[in-house]
């Protein structure tokens, strides 16, 4: 190694200091040529580096991009830049904070539901990247637990994805998503669910609150007997019958282990 | 390090927009380029796209976060999902760019410009051993458009990259369009990059076009192949008979059938396809 190692480093720590920096840089010590030409240089790095970041987040938000309208979108995703310093080595992942930051982003304090319609899009994408997987058919599954169905534990796809919101946020997704100007009717209550991707399409269910907590037990390796009892705890009006074959007619399931297997 | 024969043809970046094309119809390219970050994902369309393609079209994989450039190595995670998508997609090769793109914990996902000195080169150098070590493979590796150069630099890029080349046994991805905007930038004569550079090592050429912004231009992959670039083009496989040429397109996509009529003239650029159509 030469003695002067850090030198290389010391000059990308500038430029990474000036591209960061939330004002442009007048002059930049080292680099070749009159300040002004350099400041030129550097603002082209800056001007690419949010340009891509705000790409990153315009792909991965699509619904919540409209509702607040390009502009504002673009704002809150340079308070974003500002806020948390991009250091993912996966940039499609470079979103996963930003529910959180909007949750705190006082501009959009007014749309109190737009963090979740936000976490509605990190799960669609988690959904739509995640590993392949065979779902199992209705009669496979019963097939299989009818041994001791209470203590069967469910393997879930890959892809399955939960959001719960207070909010009616999953109506207010997919109306954005999908570009919709027709009139929106919201229930007054909180939506909740998952998304499976059994197949190269990512599937999206809502669900009651019953089988919701029923199938968050399954994913937490909870026997089908608890998991039951957690979805009745959730919505005592449901019936039991009704709540296992809305899991079972879900493509979520992918393997079945009871006591004895 | 082994030879890397040379693949002669023209070809595409496989971009989303253009899924449903390769999925419903034949598509008259030789090769088609992935961007690897897109593709190191679990599974998905993306993937089963890619499987699609990869049965009727030889695939070469460009990647834009290796950072050749860092002082602290390369993240073996990286080497590993990048290795484990080659396995996949069986592409003729891998390319990165010679560039940085993070310091301090700060991941820029951009190509960031090195000084040309003798320090940064035995750190490129180490960091393509290393890579080629893992990935069992030669590399190729692509000249950046640079906005900003340093004082410190000792030699230029083009005596640089035949340094890496000689030390590493690595293969270069010549980007013409780079060297033009690079060469308006720093103000110097493309014609002495392509006279210096070690065109023997060049394997695969990208055009594309820029934008102009004040005095500088910008390597922004959103505009059709400019004038200029073509004529450099055309110097450039005077001199590269053989090699995978394709337009890049990164930005404001047009249909797919609008890139094809632009490789199309790309072959017309080509000097040995128009001496054997005369």
């Amino acid at each position: 190694m030469s003695p002067d190692a850090h030198f290389d480093e010391e000059i990308y720590s500038r430029l990474g200091a000036a591209i960061l920096a939330r004002e442009p840089a007048r002059r930049l010590e080292g680099e070749e040529g009159d300040s002004l030409r350099v400041a030129a240089g550097v603002a082209v790095y800056r001007n690419n580096v949010r340009a891509a970041f705000l790409g990153v987040l315009e792909d991965a938000f699509p619904a919540t991009r409209r509702l607040v309208g390009a502009e504002f979108f673009r704002f809150a995703a340079h308070e974003y830049f500002h806020a948390r310093r991009p250091s993912s080595p996966l940039v499609a992942r470079y979103g996963d904070a930003f529910p959180d930051f909007l949750e705190s982003f006082e501009p959009a304090r007014s749309l109190p539901y737009l963090p979740d319609v936000a976490r509605i899009e990190i799960a669609w994408l988690s959904s739509y990247h995640a590993a392949e997987a065979q779902s199992l058919e209705t009669e496979e599954i019963v097939a299989r637990a009818s041994v001791d169905p209470d203590r069967a534990r469910f393997r879930l796809h890959p892809s399955a994805q939960f959001f719960s919101s207070r909010f009616p946020a999953h109506s207010i997704w997919i109306y954005n998503r999908e570009e919709r100007q027709d009139r929106l009717d919201l229930p007054e209550t909180g939506e909740q669910g998952v998304f499976i991707r059994p197949d190269a399409a990512v599937l999206s269910y809502r669900l009651a609150p019953a089988p919701f907590a029923a199938l968050k037990n399954l994913a937490a390796s909870r026997p089908l007997g608890d998991a039951l009892s957690a979805g009745l705890a959730a919505q005592p009006d449901a019936a039991p019958a009704d709540i296992l074959s809305e899991l079972l007619s879900l493509p979520i399931v992918i393997g079945v282990q009871t006591p004895e297997s | 390090m082994e030879t890397l024969n040379s693949f002669d043809g023209f070809g595409l970046g496989l971009r989303t927009v253009h899924f449903n094309d390769y999925l419903t119809r034949e598509i008259p390219v030789d090769f088609v380029e992935i961007i690897s970050e897109n593709f190191m994902i679990e599974g998905g369309r993306p993937l089963r796209v890619l499987d699609a393609v990869r049965e009727r079209h030889a695939v070469v994989m460009h990647g834009v976060s290796m950072s050749l450039g860092s002082a602290g190595g390369l993240d073996p995670d990286y080497l590993a999902r990048l290795k484990a998508l080659a396995e996949r997609a069986r592409p003729l090769w891998i390319s990165d760019h010679l560039c940085w793109t993070g310091v301090d914990g700060f991941n820029s996902h951009d190509l960031l410009p090195l000084p040309y000195t003798e320090e940064a080169l035995d750190v490129v150098c180490a960091n393509i051993r290393f890579a080629q070590d893992f990935l069992e493979r030669p590399i190729l590796v692509e000249n950046p458009s640079s906005y900003v150069a340093f004082s410190q630099s000792v030699m230029t890029e083009w005596e640089f990259l035949r340094a890496l080349c000689e030390r590493t046994g690595c293969y270069l991805l010549l980007d013409v369009n780079n060297i033009y905007v690079s060469a308006v930038n720093h103000g110097f004569d493309p014609s002495d990059y392509i006279d210096g550079a070690p065109l023997d090592r060049v394997r695969q050429i990208h055009l594309a076009g820029h934008s102009v912004n004040g005095d500088l231009l910008i390597d922004t992959h959103d505009h059709d192949v400019p004038e200029p670039v073509w004529r450099l083009y055309e110097t450039v496989r005077r001199r590269i008979p053989e090699a995978a040429a394709m337009i890049e397109r990164d930005d404001n996509i047009p249909p797919l059938g609008d890139l094809l009529g632009e490789l199309d003239i790309a072959r017309a650029h080509t000097p040995r396809n128009r001496e054997a159509a005369a």
